[in-house]
């Protein structure tokens, strides 16, 4: 149940209201049964969406928060190192088994076939939503916990929570336990402020997906399934529009998941930063999905040795970060190779990294910059859309040898294209006036909401009128999230 | 009492606030809506010809599909010119396709076949009107405007539906329902913004809803047959009794294929039945899939679609109208 289906915000509605009830409740009556009952409503409702769904997934998400909650559990109570590092292994061991099984068993069977020259069958295996996302937020807290980031966490329910939690549950973003922990302690409630903040946030990414990333979806479709057809022109301007799609497919899932969970009384951090004005790959990686990248920077990465062992081990260390990437958002050969190529230019950049000299993001080196990565990142987005390795081959010589074709100057792409530029000069315009009078040490330009209050008349109409809008233009074809698949 | 009234006071001025607000929203999506994206209101069509019509000089706007703002004929037709009953040669009838609401008039091919004969062309192609509709108000639209020379249909499909040929012939084809009285239809003239979210509400309510392929009942071919060339009979005999001809064209689509080549989707079988009753009943059946490969071929566009759609899927284009015009231009010089 994606968050942008008509159910789904039908059914949450329903939830959002016992959840006011039980806020107007907490302030007559005063029984810890009242006080404490809307994460235990958020868990149960959490775990009804996933049973909707399919009561398998329900029982795989059962299995792992009772396997992680254990281990979590003997971890914060072993004294010795060794026992310790044996329980962490056996722990991460038993997540990444399931994850394994269930996302990758058919990927190995086939590439093992291919390599011995003969073909495997393919297992029937289901793939249980949201694995990748639940998985990782597993392993992070038991290495949380071995770090002693914070103690293991005793309240069951608290800890089923922070697995099943339905806005991040499907897509993401991967919450760290620091951050969900303490909130859902010390749950602040529904309120007027964060509520009114929350929808404006969701209909943001609603916006994002149903106008942009899915209008952008049917041309993409057109063009990566039948390259040959079109001629040079169109090929680039449909890899211009993939480059769209995913960021306003996956931003606007992010915004969504943000919003929904500001209004249930959560408050996570943007997912995404404005990742198409990064100057470099490292600043792409720092602006493109937060959550996963910092995920793997704070747990593979920095385990690895990161880059404290030199420039080979740095550079391998970038490399199997980026191939695991790759293997973790789909289990196919194109994912490994849009993962090694990133991993690649990553290692240039490393390479042929220049002195930090003062950060202007207005100068015209930053622009070229800027435009250069953004063009390679697009076109590294090719073999993640292409469904094989030769697809992708087909597009990017589509793109660089010239064909003639049909053309199709599709509209939506300008008006994406147009959105982000809109959304790129709010933001130069707000770090312009937060950098006012600041000379050296400015911070980088950063995205943020252009949130209203919505207790005033003018703001309130023009919300409705958003929200209007996102319905008029919305594309309702019914197009699953990019991200929904990992 | 006064703190109950205060309270109750302020909620009431707070949801009075909203409620305006979303007036004034509505106010402002409808203007929005006028220009990006109003399709009109129909009204009941009295004569017959057409199950209805859209209202005299009804604008339309879109930018879904193609950029146009239009504005219908008098009678509510999408014509460059009108002329006078008696003084019409050649009536086109059809669906959205010949209602060609992506096009200015004069772009369409009825549009262009007026300029390009000698003769009067009048346009009565209206959403929703396929075959079934135009064969069974074809009597209507003979009394109403009395073509001399050639009546012509424009279908999509050349398989056809048994079941719904013999409702046509058993005169139950239900008739399009128009909402042209009461609050709907001022609803609709005067906060267009209702009727596009509920549409795109509905559509969002019904991407979830099972896709999964109906049932096909196998017909019996010679039933078939026997039921076309009866509806043909239906469709040809009223313009006969004029004097007129009629000419069916028919316009399939391209479609891409798993080797993702786009080529088109034409049932070979069901074409040979379609223009065999044609030839039996006195029809002149144009078939454009010749001409729509060889304009792909050679000028890389496709008849269907626009560059704010999907490839080569939706309306009819100015190039598919354009290939079509040529082809009855052809046919009615040969045939006059």
């Amino acid at each position: 149940m994606a968050l942008n289906s008509f159910s789904f915000l039908i059914w949450f509605c329903g939830l959002f209201l016992v959840l006011l009830v039980i806020e107007l409740l907490k302030k007559r009556i005063h029984s810890p049964l009242i006080q404490q009952s809307q994460p235990v409503v958020l868990l149960i409702f959490s775990y009804l969406t996933l049973f909707a769904v399919d009561w398998r997934f329900l029982l795989c998400v059962l299995l792992i928060t009772a396997w992680t909650f254990a281990f979590g559990f003997f971890l914060g109570n072993a004294a010795a190192t060794v026992r310790k590092r044996l329980l962490l292994a056996a722990g991460i061991t038993g997540i990444l088994l399931s994850l394994g099984y269930f996302k990758y068993t058919n990927f190995f069977l086939t590439e093992v076939a291919a390599l011995l020259g003969t073909t495997a069958q393919r297992i029937e295996i289901i793939l249980p939503i949201g694995i990748s996302f639940y998985s990782f937020s597993a392993i992070s807290y038991l290495m949380d916990v071995y770090r002693k980031k914070y103690p293991p966490v005793t309240n069951a329910l608290h800890f089923a929570l922070y697995i099943a939690f339905f806005p991040k549950f499907m897509s993401g973003p991967i919450v760290r336990g620091d951050v969900f922990f303490p909130q859902v302690k010390n749950y602040r409630g529904v309120t007027f402020k964060t509520a009114t903040e929350g929808v404006q946030i969701f209909v943001f990414g609603l916006f994002k997906k149903i106008v942009l990333a899915d209008h952008l979806s049917v041309f993409v479709d057109d063009v990566f399934a039948a390259p040959s057809v079109f001629n040079t022109a169109t090929v680039i301007l449909a890899v211009i529009s993939y480059s769209l799609q995913i960021y306003f497919d996956f931003s606007g899932y992010s915004d969504m998941a943000i919003g929904i969970s500001k209004m249930i009384g959560f408050d996570f951090p943007a997912n995404f930063n404005l990742p198409y004005i990064a100057n470099g790959f490292s600043d792409f990686w720092k602006r493109w999905h937060i959550s996963l990248s910092s995920w793997f920077q704070e747990y593979l990465y920095y385990p690895l040795g990161g880059s404290r062992k030199g420039r080979l081990r740095t550079y391998i260390n970038l490399l199997i970060v980026m191939l695991v990437s790759g293997l973790w958002h789909g289990a196919g050969t194109t994912f490994l190779l849009w993962g090694l190529l990133h991993g690649v230019f990553s290692c240039a950049e490393h390479l042929l990294r220049q002195k930090k000299r003062s950060y202007n993001p207005l100068s015209i080196s930053n622009l070229i910059r800027i435009i250069a990565v953004y063009a390679i990142v697009a076109l590294l987005w090719v073999p993640f859309r292409a469904d094989t390795v030769g697809g992708a081959l087909a597009i990017w010589k589509c793109c660089f040898v010239p064909q003639s074709g049909v053309f199709q100057p599709y509209f939506w792409t300008f008006i994406a294209v147009f959105c982000l530029i809109v959304s790129t000069i709010y933001a130069v315009v707000k770090w312009k006036k937060e950098c006012a009078g600041v000379a050296e040490g400015r911070p980088p330009i950063n995205g943020s909401y252009p949130l209203l209050d919505l207790t005033s008349f003018v703001p309130l109409c023009l919300f409705f009128v958003f929200c209007g809008l996102t319905i008029i233009l919305g594309y309702f074809g019914n197009t699953a999230f990019i991200y929904g698949k990992f | 009492m006064s703190k109950f009234k205060r309270t109750f006071g302020n909620v009431v001025l707070k949801l009075l606030k909203i409620f305006l607000a979303g007036v004034l929203a509505l106010a402002i999506l409808s203007g929005i809506c006028f220009l990006i994206s109003f399709s009109g209101i129909h009204i009941h069509n009295d004569t017959g010809a057409t199950d209805y019509k859209w209202a005299p000089h009804q604008w339309k706007s879109t930018v879904f599909e193609s950029y146009s703002w239009i504005n219908m004929d008098e009678n509510g037709f999408s014509n460059e010119n009108v002329y006078p009953r008696g003084d019409i040669d050649v009536l086109v009838m059809g669906s959205s396709h010949m209602e060609a609401a992506q096009l200015p008039p004069a772009k369409h091919a009825a549009g262009l076949l007026d300029a390009a004969l000698e003769e009067n062309v009048y346009n009565i192609g209206i959403s929703g009107h396929t075959l079934y509709t135009c064969v069974k108000n074809i009597q209507n639209a003979m009394d109403e405007y009395a073509p001399s020379d050639f009546v012509i249909i424009e279908t999509a499909t050349i398989d056809l539906s048994v079941s719904q040929m013999q409702e046509v012939l058993a005169g139950e084809y239900a008739t399009i329902p128009s909402y042209d009285s009461g609050v709907l239809y001022y609803l609709q003239k005067y906060v267009p913004a209702i009727k596009t979210l509920y549409k795109n509400i509905s559509d969002w309510r019904d991407a979830e809803a099972d896709k999964s392929e109906s049932v096909v009942i196998p017909t019996d071919e010679s039933d078939y047959a026997k039921t076309l060339r009866e509806f043909l009979r239906t469709a040809a005999s009223p313009v006969e009794a004029t004097g007129a001809q009629l000419i069916i064209f028919y316009h399939p689509q391209f479609e891409r294929n798993d080797s993702g080549e786009y080529t088109l989707q034409v049932n070979q079988q069901k074409m040979a039945v379609f223009q065999d009753a044609c030839k039996n009943e006195g029809i002149i059946f144009l078939d454009m899939s010749e001409a729509f490969t060889d304009m792909y071929m050679c000028e890389h566009v496709f008849p269907h679609g626009f560059s704010n759609s999907a490839v080569a899927a939706g309306h009819l284009n100015e190039y598919g109208h354009q290939a079509i015009a040529a082809e009855l231009i052809k046919a009615i010089e040969e045939n006059s």
